[in-house]
């Protein structure tokens, strides 16, 4: 049976949150974050009707993290919230970001090549097999593996733990 | 080997974060306009053949969003020109309101010591209208300006007012000019952040560190393409001692776009733009809001 717009609501009701905090853990930045999202389902939207309900999930993560790869290359500036007067949300905002963030880990995050953050971040936060992240990343296995090793490796630094956890 | 500090990590950096900026029903809009767009554009480039490919793509062009068919004037009343003198004469006179006992609190997000201004807030408010109605419209020969209809009632376009329950100040207006129609907003805080902090959360692309006038630690946060036809929003803010001054401009009438949900901010995408370039330059706006004058500790 097609799926619907109805379909399609429930289904960002149910993915954008976690979809949002992938897209954070790639970018560092809330707003791009949201950005980010936001043209994944723009796109998602456009296939809507044909994409298999069983891969739909994957389809989704690919999309993002093309998107965010893409959106780098090309250096396009994030969507941000046009809220010019309000100062008070402002501040909320900026107090927002930060919380629960451990900021060393961030900027090591940040600090990582791109495709390798990628790969990190699909391996440990989104908890993906390395044959998964490597269909995903188009990447031979091998190279995941010792990407998501050296990522983890600065990522441990960053938190002060000794770096000797191997994928 | 699956690294459990790794993964415990990335999710305590992932947790929280600002409400989220986009809904269903935008999202929602935006793919049926983008399908749309791809439809007619399909249509017409299967119908007048490759030899007319210039023509058609002026037709497609002219659908696309963009300052080419001319905005919307905004509503309300216009002001050609702005009077600061009934705000500076109040500023002149003795503070004779409510002040705020010398307080501080800190920042739970950063430790941060946030001083409270011992000023009262009418006081506050009158002294910093007196500057920005001052300033602002020098910089802008020509404008008409419009209430921001989110604006407290009977407020002139520029005013300054308290917003929210911390001592924070807002300003705003809507501007019209030969260019066409745009939106600019000032706010005055108190320093929630450290300059040094402000400088490490400030991660291009999207932000970037300067240095004011005067030494200052500037971010500037560009948002939206720069091509002609797009929405642009710049979010600048100067740390001077003890207060943070902000100041935004977007390159649309954003009065115009109502907030996907009451209360809530809108949507850069959902905005149109309606000048080819921003009512203030950044280095103006810089300069606007780096002034001594717009310190919550005079």
């Amino acid at each position: 049976m097609a799926r619907t717009d109805a379909d399609f609501t429930d289904y960002f009701a149910a993915r954008a949150a976690p979809l949002r905090r992938f897209a954070f853990a790639l970018c560092g930045d809330w707003h791009t974050a949201d950005d980010l999202v936001q043209a994944t389902f723009v796109k998602l939207y456009q296939h809507w009707r044909r994409v298999e309900p069983e891969s739909l999930d994957a389809y989704v993560r690919r999309i993002l993290v093309n998107t965010f790869l893409s959106h780098r290359r090309d250096r396009r500036r994030e969507t941000l919230v046009a809220d010019p007067p309000d100062a008070a949300s402002d501040v909320n905002r900026d107090q927002a970001v930060g919380q629960g963030v451990d900021q060393e880990l961030g900027r090591a995050l940040q600090r990582l090549p791109e495709r390798q953050r990628a790969a990190v971040v699909l391996r440990h936060l989104e908890d993906m097999s390395i044959t998964e992240v490597a269909d995903l990343l188009g990447m031979a296995e091998g190279t995941v593996k010792s990407q998501t090793a050296r990522g983890v490796d600065a990522l441990r630094r960053a938190l002060g733990a000794p770096t000797t956890m191997k994928e | 080997m699956h690294d459990t500090l790794v993964s415990d990590a990335l999710r305590s950096y992932v947790s929280g974060g600002p409400p989220m900026t986009i809904d269903s029903a935008g999202v929602l809009a935006a793919g049926r306009r983008v399908r749309t767009r791809r439809r007619v554009g399909v249509a017409a480039g299967a119908a007048a053949g490759v030899a007319a490919l210039a023509a058609v793509s002026v037709v497609v062009a002219g659908l696309l969003p963009g300052p080419v068919s001319a905005p919307a004037p905004p509503a309300g009343p216009g002001w050609a020109s702005l009077d600061p003198a009934p705000f500076c004469a109040a500023a002149a006179a003795p503070a004779t309101g409510p002040g705020t006992a010398p307080t501080s609190t800190v920042n739970e997000k950063n430790g941060h010591v946030i001083e409270s201004p011992t000023e009262p807030a009418d006081h506050a408010a009158a002294r910093l209208s007196c500057y920005l109605l001052g300033e602002v419209p020098r910089r802008l020969p020509g404008a008409t300006f419009y209430r921001d209809p989110d604006s407290p009632g009977g407020t002139v376009p520029l005013q300054v007012y308290r917003a929210g329950v911390e001592p924070s100040f807002s300003s705003s207006a809507i501007v019209a000019d030969a260019r066409g129609v745009g939106t600019i907003g000032f706010g005055v805080l108190p320093a929630y952040e450290s300059p040094a902090d402000a400088t490490a959360g400030c991660q291009p692309p999207a932000c970037t560190v300067r240095t004011g006038p005067r030494g200052e630690v500037v971010t500037v946060v560009v948002a939206g393409l720069t091509r002609n036809g797009q929405v642009q929003l710049v979010n600048v803010r100067v740390y001077l001692a003890r207060t943070i001054t902000f100041a935004s401009a977007v390159n649309a009438n954003t009065a115009a776009t109502a907030p996907a949900a009451p209360g809530e901010a809108r949507v850069l995408n959902d905005l149109r733009a309606g000048r080819p370039d921003l009512p203030l330059s950044i280095d103006t706006l810089i300069e606007l809001i780096a002034a001594p004058a717009l310190t919550l500790f005079p």
